[in-house]
């Protein structure tokens, strides 16, 4: 028993995948189906953009920006042209990507505040676009009649969604990973702590900011594309900026730079506000607690502290069970 | 920096003097691709290099160190010394996603120069410690692993002594001979102590508000009129203004 939780522990891939596979089957409840998804959509989304973020240390305030093209294309080509879902997956996700690069290649020069101001003017002259571009998008009407997934004959349920989903997180999560053992890794990291090391060691920093920008677009464009199949109906209002800013402060409570922290700070932040549904106005206020208090944490490594202490009381307390033990032995 | 000209042997290692704000600094960037010169010319081994975009250079087989130690503090020893290796790897995305067996072979490849690069300066027990936790020191010396772990045969190490005791500059001035003399590189130094400098180098060029002043052996430039000016000058002005 104990060798298996190790192996979990270890892979946090395998983790996340567990967690996900074994909670739809416990609750038949469509709200509680819904906040799953949804969880792992925003994992997705977290992860994508801790790439970005995280890694290159690049700023993107607009990145469900690119959630939103990957579903409109999902959407457009889906109604119009009877395109199937496997296909507008592929499609979302290399448009989403493009628009990526559409961003990165104009603001290589422009760092903090700067970069965080355009992205957001991005994210702006994005949802103006597709407001406005009515012969496209069908303007603020919307895109509705988006026939759901399926593969073959099979058409997905709700629950069916959710392992997409979970497939394209793995997937994501893989990703992450393989990319911080390897040369790409160490290039966005090296951007992000010093540019400068980063070109006298021989990294095309241009070509990397762009790529980091395009795979973080990439991947969240064809989450949207699960997602505009999920909903059956997309519109400029579904993408907001907030959800932009919320992303963000997934990864950045969760741990930017980290391969399970977006994701666990993805689950705080969906799971949180559906658990405190009931408190109305006031779960805001829990919600921007847990993030100040969050952030401090993680900056004053209180949760690395917590489990010292815990380890070694459980340590101490488990040594003297022993020695309890051996004493009730040799007394019998 | 007006025609400042260096010109530096293969397989010796010089130095590269003067006051500070003389342009040593300027030129190790003009040779490196940092800036771009608005004249002249730079020539490594019978090719212009100037104007070349920095990211380029090391390529060429030049690589420098920095006069504030830039580590990459969030990363391990050895994470920054394969930063280094890594303009030699060839893997491309789809190499790193679908772990394909030219990035499995590059990455033992790069760890297993890495750590003997490190090894070189005596650092291989440290590969796993974060970069931060390091002392000023052993950080510079970390900084020369990744220089040697480019495979660099030119390198600039710029004001390597800065901040350290008698006995670690001692210990440095060694590091650099051994460099020089088991992996036969070529080395260029800029350093402001001057008994570091004649000890080490076997050829300087004196530099004095970006033009050369003099170039020569340590002992023609020791007995060298103006360098003597320009740099008793400046100790005379210290002497005064402790008085």
């Amino acid at each position: 028993m104990k060798k298996l939780l190790s192996v979990i522990t270890e892979s946090p891939i395998l983790l996340v995948a567990m967690i996900c596979i074994v909670v739809p089957w416990l609750t038949k409840n469509p709200y509680l189906t819904h906040i799953i998804l949804m969880c792992v959509i925003y994992a997705i989304l977290a992860s994508s953009l801790n790439i970005a973020v995280g890694f290159t240390g690049l700023s993107n305030l607009a990145h469900v920006t690119f959630f939103g093209v990957g579903a409109f294309v999902a959407a457009i080509l889906n109604t119009r042209f009877h395109v199937p879902f496997y296909v507008t997956l592929v499609a979302g996700g290399l448009i989403a990507g493009i628009f990526g690069v559409i961003l990165g290649a104009p603001t290589l020069r422009l760092k903090g505040v700067f970069l965080a101001m355009v992205t957001i003017a991005f994210g702006n002259a994005m949802r103006l676009l597709e407001i406005n571009w009515v012969s496209l998008t069908n303007g603020p009407m919307g895109i509705g009649g988006i026939s759901p997934a399926a593969i073959g004959g099979l058409t997905f349920n709700r629950i069916s969604y959710i392992y997409y989903a979970l497939a394209l997180l793995i997937l994501t999560m893989h990703i992450t990973r393989q990319i911080m053992k390897s040369k790409l890794g160490r290039a966005f990291f090296a951007i992000k702590y010093d540019e400068t090391v980063a070109r006298s060691m021989g990294v095309n920093v241009t070509l990397y900011k762009v790529e980091a920008y395009a795979l973080s677009a990439c991947v969240a464009g064809m989450a949207g594309t699960i997602y505009a199949h999920y909903v059956a109906f997309i519109s400029p209002s579904t993408f907001t900026m907030a959800d932009s800013t919320t992303v963000l402060c997934m990864v950045v409570l969760g741990g930017a730079g980290s391969l399970v922290g977006p994701i666990a700070g993805a689950a705080i932040l969906t799971i949180m506000p559906a658990v405190l549904r009931f408190a109305e106005l006031y779960r805001i206020v829990f919600i921007g607690i847990v993030m100040v208090v969050g952030v401090i944490a993680r900056e004053r490594n209180w949760p690395n502290i917590i489990s010292d202490v815990l380890k070694r009381r459980m340590l101490r307390f488990s040594k003297r069970k022993a020695v309890e033990n051996a004493e009730a032995g040799g007394q019998t | 920096m007006d025609d400042a000209a260096l010109t530096v042997e293969e397989g010796t290692i010089s130095a590269l003097i003067g006051p500070n704000g003389s342009g040593k600094t300027t030129l190790f960037n003009v040779i490196t691709g940092f800036l771009v010169p608005t004249g002249g010319k730079v020539i490594y081994n019978g090719e212009c290099i100037e104007g070349l975009p920095a990211y380029k250079v090391v390529s060429k087989g030049i690589s420098r160190t920095f006069q504030n130690i830039r580590l990459l503090q969030g990363m391990s020893v050895l994470e920054n010394v394969q930063l280094g290796r890594d303009h030699t790897l060839k893997q491309n995305f789809l190499d790193t996603v679908c772990v394909s067996k030219r990035y499995r072979e590059e990455e033992k490849r790069s760890k297993m120069d890495s750590e003997e690069a490190l090894e070189f300066v005596g650092l291989s027990a440290l590969k796993s410690e974060m970069a931060k936790n390091l002392s000023y020191g052993l950080q510079r010396k970390v900084e020369i692993a990744r220089t040697l772990a480019t495979g660099a045969q030119l390198l600039l190490f710029d004001e390597p002594c800065a901040g350290m005791n008698t006995m670690e500059k001692e210990q440095l001035s060694f590091l650099i001979m051994d460099i020089h003399k088991k992996l036969n590189k070529t080395i260029v130094v800029i350093e402001h102590d001057m008994r570091f400098v004649m000890k080490l180098s076997k050829h300087i060029t004196v530099l004095s508000q970006g033009v050369v002043l003099a170039t020569g052996s340590p002992i023609e430039i020791q007995s060298n009129p103006k360098v003597i000016e320009t740099f008793l000058g400046s100790a005379r002005k210290a002497v005064r203004a402790n008085a």
